[in-house]
Parts: structure tokens; sequence; C-alpha cells
């Protein structure tokens, strides 16, 4: 704690603030790339009409970050230099229209020869299929409403007691998030578009005072090739906009958050039941980033049926 | 303007109301396990193919209409049948079609498309 104080004596506490929320990004955009049968604007695992538990395991490997400051600019470098994700997900219908998903991440920070690991926040989702696909009418998408919510309980910047944080696995503010989800899947050429509202559920008392993460909107468009059930190949972009953070009440000048990442992910059919995907995800660079950690993603992910 | 208002979303639902309520066609019968093993003999049925009206993999099954000779049976598997009524209808199938969750349990459909001749199943 001492050495954290340090830190926040040396840069002031305005900049320190700003360092700190772009480093929470690291944990707001995560990118699942495409569920399914579904966008991936939300959770890793989407369960097909009438699917009753759907099982989902993922490993993900995070390196490569890059700090991007308020100007677009390389900023302050510090945190992990690579994270591995375990990803353990559980699907159970509700209706024959809904499910809920429960996702936990397992994270291990790494910032050369020295690791930290645990869990991360917890969330749970729904989903309610308003729109479903059909053969009668192809080109009329799948519209599902989303809805999840995030604990704020596992180790955050505020409460990190590593240098280098690498103890750090969440954002330290729950959040909820709703939002639409289009996909259109019934012919070989695949397109989906999700947009998503992500609002904290309170705030952060911590050393530096009351901080609230601004409401961000999540933006994912997505468009691939199939064959059949055997798999299918997908790639789109994410944009992420976060408004401005506020401390102790106050909006927080320069600290808006702007995210663009492009991934490209291929499925296949292992089994009737059991899918394999691999996704590789990477900021864009050609496009504005703003207070956000630029990286790349390479995900391995299985998911079963039940 | 709440009049504009009123308007505007009266004709939001106008537009979109038809693409939310499942068209009424009951041409897919919810029908017992007893009267479908029942129907299946009387009717000598050749092959049995599972079917919903999401599946886009069933679509092969949808084009193709029945040899000769063969008789179909569709079977709504994790759908509406309504749902599948109105697909078969756009497909111009004109085989029969049944619906029943134990039916679906009989037959052991797990996945989709799920088609077999009638001989494969009696035989397991």
């Amino acid at each position: 704690m001492k050495q954290q104080l340090r830190f926040t004596s040396e840069i002031g506490p305005r900049c320190f603030c700003i360092l700190l929320v772009t480093y929470l990004s690291l944990f707001n955009s995560s990118v699942y790339a495409c569920a399914s049968c579904g966008s991936g604007g939300d959770d890793p695992l989407i369960l097909f009409p009438w699917e009753t538990w759907k099982a989902h395991l993922g490993f993900a490997r995070v390196s490569d970050f890059e700090l991007i400051d308020q100007k677009g600019e390389t900023g302050y470098e510090f945190g992990p230099e690579s994270r591995n994700t375990t990803i353990v997900s559980f699907g159970r219908a509700i209706t024959n229209r809904s499910f809920v998903t429960l996702t936990a991440p397992y994270i291990v920070n790494q910032r050369r020869e020295r690791q930290m690991s645990g869990w991360g926040d917890p969330m749970v989702a729904v989903r309610y299929t308003m729109l479903q696909q059909s053969l009668e009418n192809e080109s009329i998408p799948q519209v599902q409403f989303i809805a999840s919510y995030r604990t704020g309980d596992a180790v955050s910047v505020y409460e990190t007691a590593d240098p280098a944080r690498l103890d750090v696995r969440g954002s330290g503010v729950p959040e909820a998030r709703v939002g639409i989800d289009l996909w259109s899947a019934m012919k070989s050429i695949k397109y989906g578009a999700a947009q998503t509202v992500t609002t904290p559920v309170g705030s952060k008392d911590s050393e530096i005072g009351d901080v609230k993460p601004g409401v961000a909107f999540r933006t994912t468009l997505t468009t691939g090739y199939g064959w059949g059930d055997q798999g299918k190949v997908l790639c789109g972009v994410n944009r992420e906009y976060s408004f401005k953070k506020s401390l102790n009440g106050q909006p927080l000048e320069d600290s808006e958050m702007l995210a663009h990442t492009a991934f490209l992910s291929a499925d296949a059919m292992v089994q009737r039941n059991t899918n394999v995907r691999f996704t590789f995800a990477k900021s864009l660079g050609l496009l504005d980033h703003r207070n956000v950690s630029k990286s790349q993603t390479l995900t391995m992910a299985v998911q079963r049926s039940l | 303007m709440n009049l504009l208002l009123i308007r505007f979303s009266l004709v939001l639902i106008a537009v979109f109301a038809p693409i939310f309520v499942p068209k009424a066609n009951a041409s897919c019968k919810s029908i017992s396990l007893e009267d479908f093993k029942s129907i299946v003999v009387q009717n000598n049925y050749s092959r049995i193919v599972g079917i919903a009206s999401w599946c886009a993999s069933c679509k092969p099954h949808l084009m193709v209409q029945a040899k000769d000779g063969e008789r179909r049976l569709f079977v709504v598997a994790f759908d509406e049948p309504e749902a599948v009524s109105s697909v078969l209808e756009k497909f111009k199938i004109k085989d029969d079609c049944v619906s029943g969750d134990s039916i679906v349990n009989f037959l052991g459909i797990s996945y989709l498309p799920w088609a077999k001749d009638l001989a494969e199943i009696k035989t397991k």
C-alpha cells in the first residue's frame, strides 16, 4: 500500500486516476469474438434454441499491452506484460426463448518472471430471443435482448498491494449491461450487429476519492462464411466508447475511453455436441484510441452441449 | 406532439407486428406417442424427418420432394408446430407433419437435421 501511495504522490492524483481508469479498461473490453449463434456482443456462451445446458471452457492469452493516453499517444507503462485467462461458463435454458449464463474468469498476470493469479469478477447474463430466425424468411435476423451483471469484488487497482499490479483482476465497481444482438446465420454468408450499454452500479471509495466509471457504449459488427454445421469463419470489429469518469462526483476531464478492436475467429464442430473455436483479436492501430490499453488476444475455446 | 407520437407508435406496431406474431397454421398436428405409432403403421411412412424452423441445415430436406413411392413424415423437434407449419407451407411440402415431445424422445432426436428410414428405426 505504501508503494501505491508513493506512486500517487509522484504523478498527482488526477493523472494517477486517469492511468487507473486506463488500466481498468483492460477488464472492460474482453473480446469473445463470435459466439456460437450471436455476434458476440456480450458473453462467450450462447445457447441454440431449445438447448438446455451448455458448457464453455476457454483459454485466452492477452499480450503486447500498450497504454494509450487521452491524446492517443503511448502513455506510462505499468502492469502485466501478459495475461492468461481461463474462462469457465455454464448456460441453462430458462424457457425456449431465454437462457442464463454464468461466467467466471481465472486470471494469471505475468511480468517477466513474476506472476500472480486468482479469480476475476464473475458475470451472470440473460438473453431473451425476441425474434427467432426461421427458414420461412431467411433474411430476417435473430433479435436477442441482452442483460448482464458483473460483480466488482475481485482485487482492483484500488486495493492492489503489488507495485506492478499483478494482483489486479477486476474493475472494482460492479456493472450492469443491457443491449440488443442481431444475428443472421440462415445462409452461408453470416452477419451480425450488437449494441450494448454498460453502466456502473455504484462507485468505488478509494485512496484518491470516490471513483465512478462512465457509461460505456459498445458496438460489434460481424460478418463471415459458414459451411453448414461443420464450421464457420467470422471477422468483425468492436468499438467501445466510455463517457467521462467521475472523481468525488465531479467529471474527470480527458477521461473518456475509446477503443477499436478487430477479430478473426474460426470454429469447427468436432462432435455433434462439441465445437472448438480459435479467435485472434487485436487493437486496430489505424483507428483512434484514448485512455485504453491496446493489446492482442489469442483464444481457444471448447463448447459442449450437455 | 403526443398525438404525433401515438401515430408514430401505431405505424411502428402495424409494420413490425406481423414479424413478431407467428402465422396460425395447423398443419403440424400435436399428437400423443400412441397416436404417432398407430399412424406410422396405418400410413406406411418410409422416412421420418426431424425439423425445426430455425435449423438452417434442415433446408436440404425441404428442397427435395419425396421420391416416388416414398412417404415422409415430418416431426417437429425443438420448435413450435406453428413455426414449422409455416416453413413447410413456404417450401410447398405436402407431406404430413406431427408434433409432440414424447415423439421426439421416442425417436431419440437429439440433433438436427435428423432423418432416418423407418426400417432403420424399427431395427434399432
